[in-house]
């Protein structure tokens, strides 16, 4: 039992180290969108809001939704920024981690075709740690230092934020008992999508036999991998943490999958074990650290937080919202004859907890190829409003992504093939995005095509079918 | 402090508590009124979804409103709800510091959501709403006397509220008028004017269409004393769906009608239609 109870005791530090992080990645995420800022969020964008209402279910409160004004949406993304630097200096800790944690699932809502598995994770690890004491050290409200920097942290939190990531690893595994992964030739197919994989990344195809080790490796590491973390041996548990970290970052270097190649690692950071802070590196950057925060404390001087506790029964809530999560994280599989009612599953939505990790599932299948967006300007000249080419070039281009090169893209662009309704508006946005980079042009009919590519198993090409999906004025 | 300014400042307190409780009342009179019509106006269970009220205007023409922010079905209701819930809790004068804002902010996202529901006395309550939060109103008959803003703080946030709304009613910051919804009600609303929807069938006969829930009952009196008038400003967007929320009455009436067509009326004589739909198709827009 002691063993269990040592299992799920965080040292205060790694928290802080896990804040630090999150602040950075939740930084780096916003300035990523801020790219795309006006097509994805703004009425002007690919899903303006009456689409959003019509067809799309705003469950979660979304300020992001309230008003497609662009000055205003703008205006969000600033607090929501402020809100991130805040969490990163552990200033107004608990505040600034409740409003990052609203305005993330605020924003993920109003546009959730373009978000991943990292941006799910993030929000996980932006709810949970509202009830750790992420910001008693190593922070600016801390002064840079405490008394308790030395103990650890154990409670129902410290658990629920120990087995969310296990529940991650486990519950996808399950929804991978399917052939391709069975067969390890999942990779296989990932690899040749244009879409999701990096250029260099088809390079693997020749190595079918690696490709079929690595997709069993993964499986078996989600499967035994979290045991390790429930070791209280710091070797064990630092070199499964750092495993971890390093099966994600590899699938971050050869698939565009954005937060995914780095946001898991945010737990793993809390996980690390008292023992990494005796390594020089660290120790003197945390003292680095201290200096800055103590600083910036006098500087600051904000109001002195009282220290986090939980009583019994909020402990026992975050146990039993958290199997909650866990059972509707488990219902999302396709293979389930009847899905849960929409009305169990609201609670998950109105925390931005509901999550589906149906990560390269039936991957054979993945909707692939490219989209052409033909458009003829009133001086008669033609231009590809999404690949940029002028005139629209035939065949495959080499930049599938065109104008729009970001991870933030395929995703939205495979929904968009399969739903009509959306057709119209992502013309108009891109013509309205052609418009604004060149002044001079005016867009007056345009027609949207997509060529879908099937892959063989063996990674020989098949020709691309052309598909007209729409056509007309955009206006 | 002197005895005579203590006797002013008190009577300055006492006339904000006034000002707080008499507001009060009205914000309640007024939300309890509009609840049977709550449907209709505010939930996507009427002809108004905010969908259509998204549909293809100008960024900035749609205003800014914490009911957009969510679909779902109970979201309007709870809102309306805190709403209700403030203005007794403002009423009674506990935590005005807080309840105040929040009551603005609730009551502003009720008249944003359907601007066209609304008028300029609604209008009026919201700007006594804005003022009132930046006054020292619960110092006194309040359950809870709260700190309130300093003078010199609330003026010159009273300065800023003052710029915006000026700044919303001019031309080249218009847009702002849309964020606030303000715009629809800046038109003058004019007297003694009804409308009248009419069923067309084959033969070309018009008769007034036998809705019973526009014709009567709880829409009657929103249709038939002004409320609709403002939609006029709000662009074919409104009516698009209003025309297939009437499509959905006249089918189920079975009344067998093919057109629809909507007046103006002002006096027996200056009858003005204001807009036709052929019903059954789908994609046309009305004229």
């Amino acid at each position: 039992m002691n063993r269990l109870i040592a299992a799920y005791t965080l040292d205060r530090r790694s928290l802080a180290l896990c804040r630090i992080f999150t602040g950075l990645v939740l930084l780096g995420d916003l300035i990523s969108r801020l790219d795309w800022f006006r097509i994805h969020y703004t009425d002007a964008g690919i899903v303006p809001r009456q689409i959003l209402y019509d067809g799309m279910p705003v469950r979660f409160p979304s300020l992001h939704a309230a008003s497609g004004w662009e000055p205003y949406l703008a205006a969000l993304f600033g607090i929501h920024m402020l809100a991130a630097l805040s969490l990163t200096l552990g200033y107004r800790t608990r505040f600034s981690g409740l409003l990052a944690w609203y305005l993330t699932v605020s924003l993920q809502e109003r546009l959730y075709l373009v978000n991943n598995g990292g941006d799910k994770v993030l929000a996980s690890v932006l709810f949970w740690a509202m009830f750790l004491p992420w910001g008693e050290t190593l922070s600016v409200d801390s002064r840079g230092e405490s008394g308790k920097s030395q103990s650890a942290v154990t409670s129902a939190a410290s658990a629920v934020f120990l087995f969310q990531p296990i529940m991650i690893y486990w519950v996808s595994v399950l929804h991978k008992l399917e052939p391709t992964w069975l067969r390890g030739e999942v990779l296989h197919y990932a690899l040749q999508s244009d879409l999701y994989a990096r250029p260099f990344a088809h390079d693997l195809l020749a190595y079918p036999w690696l490709l079929s080790a690595l997709a069993y490796l993964t499986f078996a590491w989600e499967i035994v991998g979290p045991l390790f973390l429930f070791s209280t041996q710091p070797s064990v548990r630092t070199s499964a943490c750092l495993a971890f970290m390093a099966m994600h970052f590899g699938f971050g270097v050869f698939l565009r999958l954005g937060t995914f190649g780095f946001s898991p690692s945010l737990y793993m950071l809390a996980f690390l074990p008292a023992t990494v802070w005796n390594s020089d590196l660290l120790r003197r950057t945390a003292e680095r650290w201290s200096r800055l925060c103590a600083k910036l404390h006098d500087r600051l001087r904000p109001a002195p937080s009282r220290a986090l506790t939980l009583n019994s029964k909020v402990e026992a809530a975050l146990v039993g919202l958290f199997f909650y999560v866990f059972l509707i994280a488990l219902s999302q599989d396709k293979r389930l004859d009847q899905s849960v009612p929409e009305a169990v599953q609201a609670p998950a939505h109105l925390l931005g907890l509901h999550q589906r990790w149906t990560v390269f599932v039936d991957v054979g299948n993945l909707t692939d190829g490219w989209i052409v967006v033909d458009a003829r300007l009133t001086d008669g000249r033609r231009v590809d409003l999404f690949g940029g080419n002028s005139p629209p070039t035939d065949g495959k281009p080499e930049q599938i992504l065109g104008l729009y090169d970001s991870f933030r893209w395929p995703t939205p662009l495979v929904v968009l093939v399969g739903d009509p309704r959306l057709h119209k508006p992502f013309v108009r946005a891109l013509a309205l995005e052609w418009q604004r980079r060149n002044p001079t042009d005016r867009v007056e009919w345009a027609r949207l095509l997509f060529y879908r590519e099937t892959h063989r198993l063996d990674a020989k090409p098949v020709p691309a079918d052309e598909e007209r999906l729409w056509e007309g004025s955009p206006w | 402090m002197g005895r005579e300014s203590l006797v002013v400042e008190t009577d300055l307190h006492r006339g904000l508590a006034v000002f707080r409780i008499g507001l009060c009342i009205a914000l309640l009179w007024t939300l309890f009124a509009w609840w049977p019509d709550f449907d209709f106006f505010f939930t996507r269970l009427g002809p108004l979804p905010l969908s259509a009220l998204a549909v293809d205007t100008p960024p900035g023409t749609v205003a800014w409103s914490l009911y957009n922010a969510s679909t779902g079905t109970s979201w309007p209701y709870l809102l309306y709800g805190l709403t209700l819930l403030m203005s007794a809790v403002l009423l009674l004068g506990w935590r005005t510091e807080q309840a105040g804002p929040l009551l603005f902010v609730l009551f502003w996202s009720l008249q944003s959501r359907t601007a066209v529901a609304c008028d300029l006395r609604d209008g009026a309550l919201l700007l006594g709403l804005l003022f009132g939060c930046l006054t020292p109103w619960g110092k006194v008959w309040a359950l809870r006397s709260s700190p309130a803003l300093s003078i010199r703080k609330g003026a010159f946030l009273g300065a800023i509220a003052s710029v915006f709304i000026g700044a919303a009613l001019l031309r080249p910051t218009s847009s702002l008028a849309g964020f606030l919804a303000l715009a629809p009600r800046a038109h003058p609303v004019s007297e003694g004017v009804s409308y009248q929807t009419f069923a067309e069938d084959s033969q070309g006969k018009q008769r007034l269409l036998e809705t019973k829930d526009l014709q009567e009952g709880t829409y009657r009196r929103r249709l038939y004393q002004g409320r609709w008038e403002d939609a006029e400003y709000r662009g074919l967007a409104i009516w698009w769906t209003y025309w297939l929320y009437l499509q959905e009455r006249s089918t189920s009436s079975g009344s067998g009608a093919v057109a629809v067509k909507f007046y103006r009326t002002q006096g027996l004589e200056q009858r003005r239609m204001v807009a036709s739909w052929p019903l059954g198709v789908a994609d046309r827009q009305p004229r």
